[in-house]
């Protein structure tokens, strides 16, 4: 049961600037001073989802399996500059190990989804494997941030606890085990919760797409089951290398604590 | 040995010094001197950046670091127990590999010990982050003795401690340095009442200098030394 798409013309589209007429005319009335950034906002939607479209159309004519890997291993380093840009470290240097894990998990989950569940001939097809590896690159990029955040927010907080256990025989993976676990829950729990909200709370933006694109919300809905999965497998493979890689670096050759303390107090 | 944090001057400048075993070595120096930067170099938690430290004749740096800290054992200022019961903080080293070879302690034998520590009467089963500062510094001692370190170092071991708790230390430390083949090496700005502490020296000025003759104390094997290379 697929319908045909209903297209948007230009000046439909053109009328859905007055819901940002409203939006300019209420900032104006409570004086909130949005209206440049709700303009902006405006242009670059418009700008950037417009290249991107024909950057898509121009993609999906692709018939060299490399060239398609090349815009993912792109798509894949951005992520990897937003996350740097959020976590802010200085004392580890962590950017190596988070381009090397989104690399590993995300190629691995994409390449799985697009070869053995939906099973798109060849498994490269631009079509699938570029549209299903933004969405776990943009999904799972927030996994990594939080997990990392959480990394080093905790092995400084514990910094007494860690060292307290390094002075009575540990090793850097035992002073540090509580830390690698909650690191890992922090990047887990997010797709874990929208696995239970998914349906009742929120309907993905995926599905809606699909639909209003004339999709049978049956199908949709597989798409969107292994696309829930996928985001699971994703963030937990993810969040494990990347918490492997960038703990052993908060250490020492001798497993003493790298990450200085927020307040220095040396006496 | 030296060290320097980088970008800034010396904190630490031709410091020489030889424990040995029994040794209770006592630096003393106002806030700031690098008292507990030295402690932490010997506890391998930085690295000196001139001269050499020698465990044993070899540099510290050629033993495993976890086996190494268990030989050496350092104790934080404040005093660090996990969210758990007595014993589970007494029994928690025993987990880790380094230390795995060694016979877990029965409930009996750390009941006894507790008392060599003032503890007695604490059940194990106490909730270990109930306990005041002065019983918390006890029992994180004890926790480092029994995995019978060679060497202590104590980090300001009565500075946050209430005048009683202070007292209760400081007979436990004497009684570890007299009856125990453990050497000690407590860093303190305040004086500490022990009376066996075999040498004194200051730490002023980025040196480590003698402050009281040496008392006749016993001493067998060499131990650590630290110097330039």
């Amino acid at each position: 049961m697929s319908q045909s798409i209903v297209p948007i013309s230009d000046a439909q589209l053109v009328l859905a600037l007055l819901f940002i007429a409203l939006a300019v005319a209420a900032s104006l009335f409570y004086r909130l001073r949005l209206e440049r950034d709700l303009l902006l906002g405006t242009l670059r939607t418009f700008l950037q989802l417009f290249v991107m479209g024909y950057a898509l159309t121009f993609i999906f004519n692709f018939r060299n399996p490399l060239l398609v890997f090349s815009i993912y291993a792109v798509m894949i380093s951005f992520a990897a500059w937003i996350v740097r840009d959020r976590i802010k470290e200085k004392a580890v240097s962590y950017f190596p190990p988070t381009l090397f894990s989104m690399l590993v998990s995300y190629s691995v989950v994409t390449a799985l989804v697009t070869g053995v569940v939906i099973r798109s001939d060849p498994w490269w097809s631009p079509q699938y494997f570029i549209p299903i590896g933004g969405m776990v690159v943009g999904n799972s990029m927030n996994a990594i941030a939080l997990t990392l955040e959480r990394l080093f927010s905790e092995l400084r907080t514990r910094r007494d606890e860690v060292e307290m256990k390094l002075s009575l025989g540990a090793d850097y993976r035992e002073a540090s085990q509580d830390t690698f676990r909650n690191a890992m829950k922090a990047g887990m729990i997010p797709s874990i919760n929208s696995m239970m909200g998914v349906g009742i709370v929120f309907i993905p933006g995926m599905m809606t797409g699909q639909i209003l694109a004339g999709a049978d919300p049956l199908v949709s809905v597989r798409y969107q089951i292994v696309v829930m999965l996928m985001l699971v497998g994703s963030t937990a493979i993810s969040s494990f290398i990347v918490t492997v890689l960038v703990r052993r670096r908060c250490f020492g050759r001798a497993h003493e604590l790298l990450l200085p303390p927020r307040s220095k107090n040396i006496s | 040995m030296e060290f320097a944090f980088t970008g800034r001057p010396p904190l630490l400048q031709e410091v020489t010094l030889q424990v040995e075993a029994g040794d209770f070595i006592l630096i003393t120096g106002p806030s700031g001197s690098g008292k507990s930067t030295f402690l932490r170099i010997l506890a391998r938690f930085l690295t000196h950046t001139a001269g050499s430290v020698l465990f044993h004749g070899q540099p510290i740096e050629d033993h495993e670091a976890p086996q190494y800290r268990r030989r050496v054992a350092y104790l934080h200022q404040t005093p660090v127990v996990v969210d758990d019961t007595v014993r589970h903080n007494l029994l928690l080293p025993f987990s880790f590999k380094a230390n795995q070879h060694r016979m877990v302690p029965s409930d009996d034998f750390l009941v006894k010990t507790l008392d060599t520590f003032l503890l007695d009467g604490l059940a194990l089963d106490h909730p270990a982050k109930s306990l005041s500062g002065g019983q918390m510094q006890r029992l994180c001692l004890m926790r480092s003795v029994l995995l019978e370190p060679e060497i202590m170092l104590l980090d300001e071991p009565i500075s946050a401690l209430d005048h009683e708790s202070r007292q209760a230390v400081e007979v436990v430390m004497e009684t570890l340095c007299r009856n125990r083949r453990i050497a000690a090496l407590a860093v303190s700005h305040q004086p500490l009442r022990v009376n066996c502490a075999s040498r004194v020296f200051e730490l002023k000025g980025a040196r480590l200098a003698r402050r009281e003759p040496f008392l006749p104390h016993h001493s067998e094997t060499r131990e650590v030394s630290t110097g330039n290379a």
